[in-house]
């Protein structure tokens, strides 16, 4: 056998190899938590991806836009800036509570949503403050400690403004009762939601566990 | 011979048809969480029959009850289904959700219309027994939450086909239809009480 003809018979062998490596993979399980299209992208994924945040940025939506415009504007520039606030604080001391922010966070907007009371602005301001200050801290807490977690962080709190935005802006021109009522409706599925999410969370015993 | 690249191209198409799915960056279980929680109410016809009652009465009742009644049994069902989830035990739940469905059948089909508060005192008596059935059926190592928001979202849906049918009450051949609907939630009930004791 030539030189020549060796070489195309180890160059064929590597091919074959390839391929059977090919047919025998594995299913991929790792576990990623980026996007592959950058830190701020991936934050946006995450609020999205998240029923947790995601759920009670909607209560907050209801109640505000069911309030009127001027608790939508208020609620639109406090939501986001405490979110940024809370993911800060929680970034720098990296304790997580996640679930009972959660729970808290559901039963509190879903609730008054729900209930559709007349609360004042600054009652509607406190409650959004208190929500996105914990929901941000809860998303803080899991942010990587380089330079990328202040960019996730903007990107969460982006799609928080965005989210509340598009949806307050679709509940605020609804003025008849039936839709009125269908977004109460929507606000006690996201507080029961949250009372059954407590309920999963004292029986998988992680009240022990925080 | 076989043409080298040929080879090459069926190498290439075994390896790239072969692969098996690449589950990264997929939450296990959370699309099926929020599925199987939609499923869970509509899984039991006992239940099925209860809910669309409540809307049925809902809509004979008229406002406030027609509002009041969707929102409040939500909230309601879920302290029932957390009392199950953290292992709270009620009597004679079967029973309960059976004569959920005698009660309300009976009430459609006598309109009977009592006060606002009663009404909703007694949805809410049914509502418990309802939500703690769920609540200790619930199926271990799902997504909590999104289990529970497709689980509530099925029983809000389910009040929302009873009111849908219930809007024909506004026509005499369609309150006779709606008395009929009764008479058959309450001979549902009755099987399934007889079931519940049997």
């Amino acid at each position: 056998m030539t030189g020549k003809a060796s070489a195309h018979h180890r160059c064929l062998t590597l091919r074959l190899a390839f391929g059977a490596s090919g047919l025998c993979v594995e299913e991929a399980e790792a576990h990623l938590v980026t996007t592959g299209v950058g830190p701020v992208y991936d934050g946006v994924a995450h609020f999205v991806l998240t029923p947790e945040s995601f759920l009670p940025v909607i209560g907050l939506a209801i109640l505000a836009g069911l309030r009127g415009s001027a608790h939508g504007r208020w609620v639109l520039l406090i939501l986001p800036a405490l979110w940024f606030i809370g993911g800060v604080c929680g970034a720098i001391t990296g304790r997580l509570l996640g679930e009972p922010i959660a729970i808290i966070s559901l039963l509190a907007t879903g609730g008054f949503a729900a209930a559709d009371l007349p609360l004042p602005l600054w009652a509607t301001a406190l409650l959004a403050a208190l929500t996105g200050f914990a929901l941000g801290y809860a998303d803080g807490s899991i942010l990587p400690l380089d330079g990328t977690g202040a960019r996730i962080l903007l990107g969460m709190v982006g799609a928080v403004f965005v989210t509340f935005a598009l949806t307050v802006m679709l509940i605020l021109p609804l003025r008849s009762r039936a839709a009125r009522i269908a977004m109460r409706v929507l606000g006690s599925w996201i507080a029961a939601s949250g009372l059954l999410l407590f309920g999963w969370w004292l029986r998988s015993g992680s009240p022990f566990n925080i | 011979m076989i043409p080298q690249r040929l080879v090459q191209f069926f190498i290439f198409i075994a390896a790239a048809t072969w692969c098996c799915t690449a589950n990264a960056h997929v939450e296990s279980g959370e699309a099926a969480g929020f599925l199987s929680g939609l499923e869970h109410p509509i899984s039991g016809l006992d239940h099925v029959l209860a809910m669309v009652a409540v809307g049925l009465w809902g809509a004979q009742l008229g406002a406030p009850a027609i509002w009041l009644l969707p929102i409040t049994f939500p909230l309601v069902m879920a302290v029932g289904g957390f009392l199950g989830l953290v292992a709270v035990p009620i009597p004679a739940v079967e029973i309960g959700i059976a004569a959920s469905s005698i009660a309300l059948g009976a009430a459609i089909l006598f309109q009977l219309r009592p006060t606002v508060t009663a009404a909703l005192l007694a949805v809410c008596a049914f509502a418990i027994f309802h939500g703690h059935a769920h609540g200790t059926e619930l199926p271990p190592g799902e997504s909590g939450l999104l289990y529970s928001l497709g689980f509530v979202a099925a029983t809000g849906l389910l009040h929302a086909f009873g009111i849908g049918i219930g809007v024909v009450h506004r026509w005499d051949w369609g309150r006779r239809a709606l008395q009929g609907a009764g008479a058959a939630v309450f001979a549902g009930g009755l099987f399934f009480l007889w079931q519940a004791v049997a």
